[in-house]
């Protein structure tokens, strides 16, 4: 059964039930209301972000769910891995980046949202404040003696 | 783009992302990448440092480290949000900080070795002219020992492999700890651990040893001539050892707190000592002595198995049923006497590095006497007492089959024993009488004993059997089990007498206090002395609140109490890396010897 | 209840911007939410869905981690991304509250029926709403309320357990205050449904599965527990059903009979189960049956059991197994009916014993036929076998009463009176009389049966060697005088002997049977040996080989003449036997042999079948007409207190003739219709010699038995007290009689004589075994 989805730009896109099940609330919306021909109206995604997105779905169709709620006591370190595929995936320009991840909370797709949030941790490690300011354009609103401060009050992390 | 239709044009930034994503990425980081994001504007600072509540934190906290709450469940409101102290926060901080002040360290002592030309591989490195001025702020270093030891302390513990709806195996992943893994990666650098072994300011000391302790030995250690000799400069200098501590390895305040710097001393000398003769012991694997992190942990011990194995005894929770190790060193006494009352030292600094001890290593076998309560006076110091045939008989020699100790045959004496016993029955069994709480506990032991106990039992002496089956407080007196044990039919069943001991035992539920209460034990000893190749032991095991265990050991030669040794369980209980300590004479004579032992479980029987 | 579609729909709000702020945002949420929530029915579009999803979205994201554009809370500076969720979480439940209070008066006019409908109604749409909601909502959930459970706040949930809870406090506590009208009016539907009339049951369902969901775990706000169910439903319903039924079954029974009552309450119970099934929870079954069991069973239990003799005695199969059944219910309700099924089939037993002995006393038992006896008791024990099939399921425990009396009845009744031996003996007299050639009984199946039925009896004896003993006697007679009626049946009756009693039991009756298949072997290969050496025999011979132990024979201590004319055939047998088994010791019993004669001084020349003692007398008038009986005695050998029971017999059947006291002649004139005569008839004295004797046998085999039991132990155990040395020997030995604690002393004693254990040194009572 096609599912059709509208953006905020006004642009349909048809997928497969399967490929669209892969967002929560899609799935939870379609289980509610039913099933229509009618288009789904996604007013906080936009066409070329959706595109995306909907290329990541596919991908991963087939992958089984992941499990309701994240353990809390989960053992298991988490790593930053990103599979091969996804890594290239991923290889976009920032604001896309964000985008993808700002989508993929909304359509709530927890896969897609940890692609996201491991690449943005990959690109933060090992780099300075000036740095990653640099790298995502953020604006240094600290005064001079704020900044003193501020780099006094993070001496527990410096290098020695 | 942006988060609704009815905006667009707006950029998607990072700072347009919900907190929600900020905290999940962030959390995936190291908390100095996290320090640095907080640097970079003043709303990614708030949301670092002036969130609502501490889950950041917390996250990355419990990422690296092992989590308070469940190693002290006390602790736990200190945590919560509530509390209002930021723990996760100012306790990630400073265990980080002391992370980066170390791997510091470690580059400078690496770059000194390099300024130099010489070799910087790990396993390669001349340690011994090694450059260790590298401490710039010995009060910092001093605090970042502190927290490292803090870390120690509040490692996740092991759960009891023998406890409720297990079978003795631990799984690979309930033996983990972070704690202890972050101390291995930080201290991941023999120069380094050198460093903080050697080098600590005075003040932290204490705190030093006790790593180097859980740290256990490393190649330097065992192959140093210089501190073999300082070590054992601590360790024979007999006015280390008084009441004060007990002639043990305490501080000097009465109240048996670990001194870690003797208990480092001890490590050295004694672990030294075996690790030059282990091989020729031929022990089987699960009975090798063992030091290091993952050993100082309590529950390591290794779980005797199979057939022959001791059944465990309910409420030995320190694991006294079996076979345990001893390896006492001494020295020659006119030596010893001549480097703490003479003045050997000053014609020959070199006297201790280079001094051969005695090394004995001795096998016991252990069986638990009393728990809770102590037995009656078995004859400690001053009273010159045999040991009653009830004690003697819960002791069998026992044959060493292979390797290093000579087979004993029964002693004829014992034989003889068990002879006067059953004349002087009446005479001894007034006596027994006398002290009802030895009546007492045996009815305890036969209710913590299984039916291969109380078959053991059955070979008592009639005497001893008479006082079991007739004493109103013993439980085996109404016990028909017992009883048929003794009718002339051997082939009755006994089942049913464990099975009703065991359902005393487990109705009451232990309190706190009374989860850990001191356990008293006899046993046999095999050693490699020919003046005294049996003997016998009887001691006692506690632990305090603060998970410390303490043990005491007095060895008895043809029923007089000789040595007495006090020592503390590396690790906490049921450690494999076993126990520390000071072995000295039981009375504790003037100029009376000393030296120190380790004393560890075997897995045999 | 008013009709909402007359209400004007407030109009649609405009769907807020991205950063909207609180009042915006919750007045369109709040159309949307209440718009499920009270007109479902009319549907929702993907459109509506999106777009209040996309609003609770948008404004929890809202905030940002730049602290200018918040709302300052109280001045300190703290990112508020937690508290946008709280600001919704609250609406929300201020309007679930609100929702309720206006709806929950249209409740207050109503009872029962009507109640409960308004309520089952009310919850449906509620909760199908909330549910709705709850998925709106899903990013709250996801993140706001996660968070503060995690940080331990009670009393925050996911939307749809707020609703739940919010009804819980609004709606459900409020119509509870009324003195419980939500309950009562369920209570007062069960109550007309449990009087007969039909009811809404769906509706209870509904209401008490609401219940159910109301129900929330302290610890765990996402799992439900039973405590509004229990407190508020299950509760007075099991007080309820209580007083209801304790009400009916004393009225009932006090105006009905028992068996009228036991249909009653078996309705009563059946209904009950249905009940749970219907429309309660599943945990309430167990107390709620419990309850039953008890107000309908154990507090009238009583009555049944005085009841139940009479059911048993008008067989009233029926009502038999509906009181078995429900008093198998409750713990201990069968065990009287147990106790009084056990007297019953004694009384019978004994009855029956008693009506075949009649008034005559002591006499009359000692006449009693076996064959009588023995149907009277299996009569007993067939029909009330039924029974405990029929109407009590074969219960062991019913079975084993069944058992008991029997054991007891079968053992001891008029006929035996003290003598533990009687029984035994009747039933084997029965065994018997039934494989005898005489046994009328013509098919093999018939026999079968017949024996099957003698088994049946033979497992409630308690002497059972006495019965071997009996049984080993008549077997030997049976084969020694050939009378056996097949010898598959005797086959067939030995192995049932060895089924019920072990190999031991059967071992002599076997060898007996094999003795008779080796004699005729021997007696071939003897016949063929003779024709080989000496042509034909002159008498045709035919010999019984019996082996010493295994039959229960004595021979007779007499020095008999062997007449001239077998002496040749005798002679040469017994080389012919020695040959065979040298060192075998062969002993003649004449008193059991038979002979052919043939008359050739009369005419016609009769046939006669004689005992060998006839034979040795009549043999002699070959030569003498007249003889006195102690030249008799001399001839044969036969001593006169033997010999005057033979000549009475020849007397009685006139081939002698006595004029004179002591002197016996030929009768020349002897005529008979049949040519051949049978003149060896069996005395019929013999029976009662046969039972003291066999009384005798058996009690010496005891003795011996006995005193090998004790040895064995001893040898096993090395040594023992006599307490216990006692008790296993008595255990031991039980499947065979019952020992008595004399008996076995005395063997002890015997035993200590000979050697075969001795007393433990300085005690009196342990006893050690003597290798």
């Amino acid at each position: 059964m096609p599912i059709n989805l509208t953006t905020s730009d006004n642009e349909t896109f048809t997928v497969d039930k399967k490929v669209a099940e892969k967002s929560v609330l899609i799935k939870n919306m379609l289980e509610d209301v039913g099933e229509s021909d009618q288009a789904i109206p996604l007013p906080n995604v936009t066409a070329s972000v959706l595109k995306k997105v909907l290329e990541w779905c596919e991908h991963h169709k087939d992958d089984p769910a992941p499990p309701e709620n994240e353990d809390k006591d989960d053992t298991r370190k988490r790593t930053t891995d990103i599979s091969e595929w996804d890594q290239k995936f991923i290889a976009v320009d920032q604001e896309m980046l964000f985008e993808i991840i700002l989508a993929a909370n909304y359509l709530d797709i927890k896969a897609l949202l940890d692609v996201g949030c491991k690449t943005v941790a990959n690109m933060i490690k090992g780099k300075t404040p000036e740095e990653i300011r640099k790298l995502f354009n953020i604006v240094n609103d600290f005064t001079p003696e704020e900044e003193a401060q501020i780099k006094k009050e993070n001496e527990w992390a410096e290098d020695r | 783009m942006g988060r609704s239709s009815v905006s667009p044009g707006r950029a998607a930034t990072l700072e347009s992302l919900p907190p929600e994503i900020s905290q999940r990425f962030l959390g995936l980081c190291d908390p100095v990448d996290v320090a640095a994001f907080a640097q970079t504007s003043s709303a990614n600072h708030a949301f670092v440092y002036h969130s609502y509540d501490q889950v950041l934190w917390r996250e990355l906290f419990l990422e690296l480290f092992d989590d308070p709450r469940l190693t002290d469940p006390a602790t736990a409101p200190l945590w919560s949000r509530t509390s209002k102290l930021n723990l996760w926060q100012t306790q990630l901080c400073e265990r980080i900080r002391a992370r980066q002040i170390l791997r510091g360290l470690k580059r400078a002592l690496i770059a000194n070795v390099e300024s130099v030309g010489g070799n910087t591989d790990p396993d390669n490195i001349d340690i011994d002219n090694a450059d260790f001025e590298v401490v710039e702020d010995p009060r910092e270093f001093g605090e970042t020992l502190k927290v490292l030891v803090h870390v120690l302390d509040t490692a996740r513990a092991n759960p009891d492999p023998l406890g409720p709806g297990r079978n003795g195996i631990l799984r690979p992943e309930e033996r983990e700890s972070r704690n202890v893994s972050f101390i291995e990666g930080v201290l991941d650098h023999p120069l380094l651990r050198k460093l903080v072994w050697d080098h600590a300011p005075s003040s932290v000391r204490q705190s030093a040893a006790k790593l180097h302790v859980h740290y256990g030995m490393s190649d330097w250690d065992l192959t140093t001539v210089r501190g073999r000799g300082l070590a054992r400069e601590k360790v024979y200098l007999l006015s280390n050892y008084n009441e004060k501590n007990r002639w043990g390895p305490y501080v000097h305040d009465y109240t048996r707190t670990p001194n870690w710097e003797q208990l480092e001393a001890m490590m050295l000398v004694v672990g030294r000592n075996v690790n030059d003769r282990v091989n020729d012991w031929r022990l089987p694997d699960t009975d090798m002595p063992k030091m290091g992190l993952w050993h100082a942990r309590n529950h390591t011990m290794t779980i005797p198995s199979g057939p022959k194995a001791p059944i465990p005894v309910q409420g030995d929770w320190a694991g006294v049923t079996g076979r345990w190790y001893r390896v006492v060193c001494f020295m020659d006494y006119r030596d010893l006497w001549g480097y703490n009352y003479g003045d050997f030292l000053s014609y020959n600094p070199d006297f201790l590095a280079t001094y051969q001890e005695a090394v004995r290593v001795m096998s016991f076998n252990l069986t638990v006497v009393s728990i809770g309560k102590p037995p009656a006076d078995i004859g400690i110091r001053g009273a010159n007492v045999q040991t009653p045939p009830l004690i003697r008989a819960l002791t069998r020699s026992r044959h060493m089959q292979d390797g290093y100790f000579p087979p004993t045959v029964r002693d004829e004496e014992e034989e003889e024993q068990e002879k006067s016993d059953d004349e002087g029955e009446d005479a001894a069994y007034e006596e027994v009488e006398k002290s009802r709480p030895v009546a007492a506990d045996l009815a305890q032991l036969a209710q913590l004993s299984q039916l291969a106990q109380l078959t053991q039992l059955a070979q008592l002496s009639p005497m001893s059997r008479r006082i079991l089956t007739t004493s109103p407080t013993s439980s085996l007196s109404t016990s028909s089990a017992f009883s048929a044990l003794f009718s002339s039919s051997p082939s009755s069943s006994s089942s049913a007498s464990p099975k009703s001991a065991q359902a005393s035992a487990s109705s009451k539920q232990p309190t706190l206090a009374q989860e850990y209460p001191p356990i008293y034990f006899s046993g046999t000893v095999q050693s490699s002395d020919t003046w005294h190749p049996t003997s016998y032991v009887h001691g006692r095991v506690e632990r305090n609140e603060d998970g410390t265990v303490y043990w005491k050991l007095t060895s008895n030669y043809d029923g007089q109490d000789r040595w007495v040794s006090e020592g503390v369980q590396i690790g906490g209980m049921e450690s494999k890396m076993g126990v520390f300590g000071i072995w000295s004479d039981a009375f504790h004579e003037h100029e009376g010897p000393a030296g120190p032992f380790w004393f560890w479980k075997g897995a045999g029987q | 209840m008013a009709d909402t579609n007359m209400i004007p729909r407030p109009a649609t709000p405009p769907q807020p911007g991205a950063n909207a702020d609180l009042t915006t945002t919750w007045a369109y949420l709040l159309h949307g939410v209440d718009g499920i929530m009270t007109r479902l029915k009319d549907g929702v579009s993907y459109t509506k869905y999106m777009g209040l999803y996309t609003t609770a979205y948008n404004y929890c994201t809202s905030s940002r981690m730049h602290g200018g554009s918040l709302e300052a809370i109280g001045g300190t500076r703290t990112t508020g991304a937690n508290l946008m969720g709280s600001d919704l979480y609250n609406s929300l439940q201020r309007y679930f509250r609100d929702h309720l209070q206006s709806i929950r008066g249209q409740t207050d006019s109503l009872h029962d029926e009507t109640l409960l409908q308004k309520y089952a109604e009310e919850w449906n749409r509620y909760t199908v709403g909330a549910n709705y909601v709850n998925r709106l909502f899903t990013y709250l959930n996801r993140h706001w309320v996660k968070r503060e459970k995690d940080e331990g706040r009670k009393n925050v949930y996911t939307v749809y357990t707020l609703a739940l809870v919010v009804w819980n406090e609004e709606m459900f506590k409020y119509i509870q205050a009324k003195n419980n009208k939500l309950a009562n009016a369920i209570l007062r539907l069960i109550e007309r449904q449990r009087n007969g009339e039909s009811i809404n049951t769906g509706l209870i369902k509904q209401v008490v599965g609401s219940f159910v969901s109301l129900g929330l775990d302290e610890q765990d706000s996402n799992r439900s527990n039973l405590s509004v169910y229990e407190s508020a439903f299950q509760t007075p319903f099991l007080l309820a059903t209580e007083n209801y039924y304790k009400a009916e079954s004393e009225q009932f029974l006090a105006e009905n009979t028992v068996s009228e009552y036991l249909k009653k309450a078996e309705a009563r119970l059946k209904e009950e189960e249905d009940r749970v099934e219907m429309y309660l929870h599943s945990s309430t079954r167990k107390g709620l049956i419990l309850k039953c069991e008890d107000v309908l069973i154990r507090a009238h239990a009583q009555k049944m059991w005085d009841d139940f003799q009479n059911l048993l005695d008008f067989d009233k199969d029926e009502d038999l197994q509906r009181m078995y059944a429900l008093l198998a219910r409750i713990p201990e309700g069968l065990e009287p009916l147990r106790k009084k099924f056990e007297d019953h089939v004694r009384k019978a037993g004994l009855a029956a014993v008693q009506k075949l002995v009649g008034s005559g006393g002591q006499e009359a038992a000692d006449q009693v036929e076996p064959k009588a006896y023995v149907d009277a008791l299996l009569e007993v024990h067939r029909r009330n076998q039924e029974v405990v099939n029929r109407s009590f399921k074969g219960e062991a425990g019913f079975v084993a009463s069944l058992d008991k009396a029997c054991r007891d009845f079968v053992n001891t009744n008029a006929a035996t009176g003290s003598n533990a031996a009687k029984s035994p003996e009747l039933l084997a007299r029965h065994t018997d009389a039934l494989l005898r050639k005489s046994n009328k009984m013509s098919e093999e199946a018939d026999l079968e049966q017949a024996l099957n039925e003698v088994m049946i009896l033979f497992k409630y004896l308690e002497d059972k060697d006495v019965f071997q003993t009996f049984y080993s006697s008549k077997l030997s007679k049976r084969l020694i005088h050939s009378v056996s009626a097949s010898d598959e049946a005797e086959a067939s009756m030995i192995s049932k002997l060895k089924e019920a009693c072990g190999f031991e039991y059967t071992n002599k009756l076997q060898r007996m049977f094999t003795d008779m298949s080796l004699s005729k072997d021997l007696t071939d290969q003897f016949k063929q040996k003779q024709e080989q050496n000496h042509g034909e025999m002159e008498i045709n011979f035919s010999i019984l080989v019996l082996g010493t132990n295994f039959w229960p024979v004595q021979a007779p201590k007499i020095d008999f003449n062997i007449p001239a004319d077998i002496l040749s055939t005798y002679n040469r047998f017994q080389g012919f036997y020695q040959s065979k088994h040298s060192g075998r010791k062969l002993t003649w019993h004449w008193n059991l042999s038979r002979n052919e004669l043939r008359a050739n001084k009369m005419n016609p020349k009769y046939i006669f079948m004689t005992s060998s003692y006839q034979m040795s007398v009549l043999l002699q008038y070959n030569d003498n007409d007249s003889m006195t009986i102690d030249e008799l005695v001399q001839a044969t050998g036969i001593p006169k207190d033997q010999l005057e029971p033979v000549m009475n017999v020849l007397i009685k059947s006139k081939v002698l003739l006595s004029d004179e006291k002591d002197t016996y002649d030929y009768n020349p004139n002897y005529k008979n219709k049949k040519i051949r005569i049978n003149l060896n008839m069996p005395v019929k004295t013999e029976n009662k010699q046969d039972t003291s004797e066999v009384l005798k046998t058996v009690d010496d085999d005891r003795k011996f038995v006995i005193q090998a039991t004790i040895v064995r132990v001893m040898k096993s155990r090395k040594t023992m007290k006599a307490q216990a040395l006692i008790a296993e020997v008595t255990q031991i030995i039980a499947a065979r009689f019952t020992p008595r604690i004399p008996d076995i002393k005395k063997a002890i004693d015997t035993l200590l004589e000979k050697e075969y254990i001795e007393r433990a040194d300085g005690t009196r009572d342990t006893f050690n075994y003597v290798a």
